[in-house]
């Protein structure tokens, strides 16, 4: 896939787009700042944008608003946000209007070359991916305690799963089970939490969200 | 400045004499004129005596007490003046027309004769001192009785006091929170990024074997360079050298360290209270970062000198100048600076450059 990089350190670029084409994919711009991305992804459509929250010149989140322009103008572009840490506030940013083609990691995920080259497949497939530290905030912040606590060990992994952005099918192939007993268990969790059932997936991870983050 | 501490005094002599006589025959109006008299007064300390003086309404007392002073010490002077100029002006009369006498002076054991315009001018070298040192008593006494009746009280200065300790106490929490932010930036930007580039290399290894040997190799070296960083970055935010080996030797540390050539001169008999020797290095340090980052100097300078009440601090660069005092380093150090009672100051440098200089009080004053 063609992808566009924009991290400011310089050292994690280079490590990032090598890491890329020894996958076999096409680093067509490696940028420092998020003016430069927003210009590479107008000049140069990627498949997907990984961006680094944290860029010139503030330094503080200009590489999360330079993700949600891009996923206004160019809804085609994929976008992977890679964050030193996990803040749920720009998870409920990125996912706020629709949770197609979007990812949110944590940049150590990185170093897991297999997981994170299938999270941007995933995501260049119009999938979502949370990073699980951002699920794991979002189960223990909620205030939604008492209904969580009905669900079943297995059904508490099923969710965490769900959150992900994982479909039923690969949840089955995560867990190991077959994919009627995924099934299963998403209907009774959507069940216990009182949501309303729905079959495209994307939306499914939207409610799921909102109702923890609620 | 004699003349102008002697028209300040002669001045006094009006400003008194109209005190005493409102004094005399206004006094139930005193309310209106006293404010008016009482800036006259402070304009005149202020531009012919050298005195600031701060605001306060002064009472009866005083005006009574400066009147008297003021027509005194302005008579006096002005008599002291009138005879040393009838002095001076008698001599050169005399020399200029030749008019001048022998006169033989007889005093005891000794018989001298000389002219009149020598002892025309003897006498106006010592009138006129007389008037010197008079003024300057007047002088003193004015200052005195300005500093007992309009200065600050002891509920005024407590007033101040506490003024002042709360804006440094909070200053100080921003101080701490500035050093912070510093402190992730320094983690995120260096040890951080190092970490994800090692922890990616090795993801690659194990994702690659075939290249696992040469990636392994990169990741050993990335692994030296993140220790490098680390222990740079936990040097930047306390050097213990400081607290084992002394300010002297932290601060040639700083300089070995430096691209810039610095030359310290340490001027400090014994070692600074802890928290003074603190604020100086990391003053000293600070300056030394900036001018290599910014000024595109080739000459640092510190100077390290103290006298019986304070230490000071001086760098000084031969750079481009244009330090930004307000900057997040340098208003960082001047928080810490003040917080100790000290004075911060940083600036151009007389000769092009820059100069940041901190004076710090050796013992803290309490109240």
């Amino acid at each position: 896939m063609r992808l566009i990089l924009a991290d400011d350190a310089v050292l994690l670029r280079e490590g990032l787009i090598r890491l890329l084409e020894e996958a076999g994919h096409q680093v067509v711009a490696a940028v420092g700042d998020a003016e430069a991305l927003v210009e590479a992804v107008a000049a140069d459509r990627p498949d997907v944008a990984v961006v680094d929250v944290r860029m010139p010149p503030g330094h503080s989140d200009e590489g999360l608003r330079a993700a949600l322009e891009i996923r206004r103008r160019w809804p085609g572009v994929g976008i992977v946000v890679l964050s030193q840490y996990v803040e749920k506030t720009y998870a409920a940013k990125l996912l706020a209007d629709a949770t197609e083609s979007v990812g949110y990691l944590l940049k150590d995920r990185v170093s897991e070359v297999a997981e994170f080259l299938e999270a941007l497949e995933r995501v260049r497939a119009g999938g979502t991916v949370l990073d699980p530290e951002v699920v794991r905030q979002l189960l223990a912040r909620t205030s939604h305690a008492d209904p969580l606590g009905t669900l079943s060990e297995r059904e508490s992994e099923v969710l965490r799963q769900l959150a992900q952005g994982y479909a039923n099918s690969a949840i089955a192939g995560n867990l190991h089970v077959s994919l009627s007993t995924v099934e299963k268990h998403v209907n009774a969790i959507f069940d216990k939490l009182d949501l309303p059932r729905t079959p495209v997936y994307s939306r499914r991870v939207l409610a799921i969200l909102r109702y923890l983050d609620g | 400045m004699v003349l102008r501490r002697l028209a300040g005094v002669l001045a006094g002599t009006f400003t008194g004499a109209a005190a005493l006589v409102l004094l005399l025959f206004a006094w139930p109006w005193r309310a209106r004129w006293s404010p008016g008299l009482a800036a006259i007064e402070r304009a005149r300390l202020s531009a012919w005596l050298g005195h600031d003086l701060p605001v306060g309404a002064p009472g009866a007392g005083y005006l009574a007490l400066r009147g008297l002073a003021g027509v005194l010490g302005g008579y006096v002077a002005l008599v002291l003046t009138f005879i040393g100029l009838l002095f001076v002006s008698g001599s050169l009369w005399a020399m200029t027309y030749g008019r001048s006498s022998p006169v033989s002076l007889n005093l005891p054991g000794v018989t001298l004769t000389t002219e009149s315009w020598t002892i025309g001018l003897t006498g106006a070298v010592v009138v006129l001192a007389l008037d010197v040192a008079w003024c300057l008593l007047v002088v003193g006494a004015e200052r005195r009785l300005a500093v007992r009746f309009l200065g600050p009280g002891p509920e005024e200065v407590m007033r101040r006091r506490i003024a002042e300790l709360t804006s440094t106490r909070s200053g100080i929490v921003r101080a701490v929170d500035d050093e912070r932010r510093r402190i992730e930036r320094d983690l995120h930007d260096g040890v951080q990024q190092r970490g994800v580039a090692l922890a990616m290399l090795l993801g690659r290894a194990r994702h690659n074997p075939s290249q696992a040997a040469e990636l392994v190799d990169q990741a050993y070296s990335e692994s030296r360079r993140l220790l490098d960083e680390l222990r740079s970055v936990a040097w930047r935010i306390y050097p213990t050298a400081l607290d084992d080996v002394g300010l002297r030797a932290a601060l040639e540390g700083v300089a070995e360290r430096s691209s810039v050539p610095v030359t310290v001169h340490y001027g400090l008999a014994g070692r600074p209270v802890s928290e003074v020797e603190t604020a100086l290095y990391f003053v000293a340090r600070e300056a030394i970062t900036n001018t290599v980052k910014h000024a595109g100097a080739r000459d640092i300078l510190v100077v390290l000198e103290e006298d019986e009440r304070e230490v000071r601090v001086t760098v000084s660069d031969d750079g481009r100048g244009g330090a930004d005092p307000a900057g997040g380093g340098l208003s960082g150090l001047a928080r810490r600076v003040h917080a100790l009672d000290g004075r911060f100051e940083a600036g151009p440098a007389p000769g092009g450059g820059t100069r940041v200089h901190a004076s710090l009080p050796k013992q803290a004053p309490c109240g």
